[in-house]
């Protein structure tokens, strides 16, 4: 499956442009792993994202940006099913309806600090909805263990390990479902420089090396511009989304975060952003 | 101390065994109350039910039993059903449900004696009077919740650990949240009519409470919870019956005191573990 190359879409479509000629007959578009046609997310009367579009295809590493309250993680329960949208609709490809792929690592916050658990008893609980039998659960559960170096903490009290080994055993809840699409909120806010390069590095080698479809919560444009291939901006209501490069732009930055912000490619096609400062300093 | 228990049992039998399964019913709620931070709410359902009781007889209208535990469900319901929707006033509901509900309780029976006398006994627990009904009635909930909780342990754990994942993996939340608060409704209702508000508030919270506090895992808690309160009902009725105690209260007592120790062992373990 290829990457999408639909052009960023608004959320508000505009007006259709005039007739253009038409290329040639292009390669039929694969069908999306995941699409959200018109979509309204509301709480009670508050509406917190608007007529919303969006197509994600099997492959696809995308980032989600915006600053905080601008409706991320609300769109990312939507796309769970934990929040039903109050207009439009959410599309998942027919292998992926009984949700049996999909992996969720949420913020660490979403996990109920009121009850006693192992990090075994969590990254079980990831089997729920699969038919496993106890032996291949047994099976996952060391096989994703030891990928996230967690064996040795099998049995420890989750609460009481680092931050970096609590993403690391949530990561490890999702990566036990074997997804083919996986749904990250946030996963390296309040970690230490070193925790959450390791697991930004082994979030994006599961998109690398296994395919795995990545939607990835972050307020790191830095993240985003070295791992992502495709770009969601959230700025009031509104989501401007597409590949890479043709969102993430300077001048759609600026509209979302409020400040001028430098895109800087090198020959290597690598990307890095820096924030102009008020001064005309910048930082990276 | 045990033989004159059990001869006083063919007396007394309906009332012990409505005593010892709400006790094992209540608590293996309970874990889903306690679990889901839910403490207040199941003391605004409670209130509910005896809000329905004094309807009842003041107003002269349907049974006690059906009017109280109709009330249990629409408090439990309403206050899943705002949570399921993402309002934020979940807390204010389930304040104003026991605060409401407590106050109109005893000014709707102001003038009715007869009604304070009968709601008083509610609140008071008397675990003696069950009828053979109700013990069939405690019996069955109580095979349903056990069947229920070991068909569906994982996913039980998953919904009180993370709700989120729980809907990433295809769990219908809002159902389960439906159903479980229509079952605490519907158990808190009948437990109240039968036993007391004290004793079967007592038993949906502390057991679970102790549960929690012994347990390194959340699956356990599931078995130890309704341990404790099956072990606290009988010992409660032992030494009721010895000591002639009113054995709501003593049961209830016993329970407070568990939860006490229960305490100093976790501060104990998390010592040694460093």
């Amino acid at each position: 499956m290829t990457a999408t190359t639909t052009p960023p879409t608004s959320a508000a479509p505009g007006p259709r442009p005039a007739e253009e000629p038409r290329p040639a007959a292009p390669e039929a578009p694969a069908q999306p792993i995941l699409a959200v046609e018109n979509v309204t997310l509301a709480y009670g009367r508050k509406v917190v994202l608007r007529d919303v579009n969006l197509r994600v295809h099997a492959g696809d590493f995308w980032c989600l940006l915006g600053s905080n309250g601008e409706g991320k993680s609300t769109l990312l329960k939507a796309l769970l099913g934990a929040v039903k949208p109050s207009r439009g609709r959410i599309l998942l490809r027919a292998d992926f309806a009984r949700r049996t792929r999909i992996g969720l690592v949420p913020q660490e916050s979403e996990v109920n600090t009121a009850l006693p658990t192992t990090v075994s008893e969590l990254v079980l609980t990831g089997t729920v909805g699969l038919s496993l039998d106890s032996r291949s659960c047994d099976s996952r559960l060391r096989r994703v263990l030891d990928l996230m170096g967690l064996q040795r903490q099998r049995h420890s009290n989750f609460w009481t390990l680092s931050g970096g080994q609590r993403q690391r055993t949530l990561v490890a809840r999702a990566l036990i479902r074997d997804p083919l699409l996986l749904i990250v909120d946030e996963p390296t806010a309040g970690l230490d420089l070193a925790a959450a390069s390791g697991l930004l590095e082994t979030i994006t080698s599961l998109s690398r090396d296994k395919g795995i479809t990545i939607l990835f919560v972050t307020h790191d444009l830095g993240i985003a511009a070295q791992r992502a291939t495709h770009i969601a901006l959230f700025k009031s209501g509104r989501l401007v989304a597409g590949p890479t490069s043709e969102v993430f732009t300077p001048s759609n930055l600026r509209d979302t975060f409020g400040v001028p912000v430098e895109v800087l490619r090198d020959g290597t096609g690598s990307v890095s952003v820096r924030v102009v400062q008020k001064d005309g300093g910048t930082h990276d | 101390m045990i033989e004159a228990f059990l001869e006083s049992w063919p007396l007394f039998q309906e009332g012990y065994l409505a005593a010892i399964l709400c006790g094992v019913l209540l608590s293996l709620l309970g874990v889903m109350v306690v679990g889901r931070n839910e403490v207040f709410l199941a003391a605004a359902v409670a209130q509910a039910s005896v809000l329905g009781v004094a309807l009842s007889l003041t107003l002269e209208w349907g049974n006690p039993v059906v009017l109280a535990v109709s009330l249990s469900v629409a408090a439990a319901l309403s206050t899943a059903g705002r949570a399921r929707r993402g309002g934020g006033r979940r807390e204010e509901i389930t304040a104003w449900v026991f605060l409401g509900a407590s106050s109109l309780a005893v000014l709707v029976l102001t003038r009715s004696p007869v009604g304070m006398k009968s709601v008083q006994s509610v609140l008071s627990s008397s675990l003696l009077g069950a009828s053979t009904t109700e013990v069939w009635v405690f019996a069955i909930m109580t095979l349903i919740a056990g069947v229920a909780v070991l068909a569906w342990h994982r996913r039980l754990v998953l919904l009180l650990l993370d709700p989120v994942m729980a809907s990433a993996a295809g769990m219908a939340v809002g159902l389960w949240s439906t159903v479980i608060a229509a079952s605490m409704g519907l158990a808190s209702g009948l437990a109240i009519q039968c036993t007391g508000l004290l004793f079967a508030f007592g038993c949906m919270v502390l057991p679970a409470l102790i549960a929690r506090n012994l347990s390194r895992t959340v699956g356990p808690m599931f078995l130890i919870a309704p341990a404790t309160g099956l072990i606290s009902v009988v010992t409660g009725l032992l030494l009721a019956h010895a000591y002639d105690f009113p054995p709501g209260q003593l049961i209830v007592a016993i329970l407070a005191a568990l939860l006490v120790a229960a305490w100093g062992i976790r501060d104990l373990r998390l010592r040694i573990s460093g």
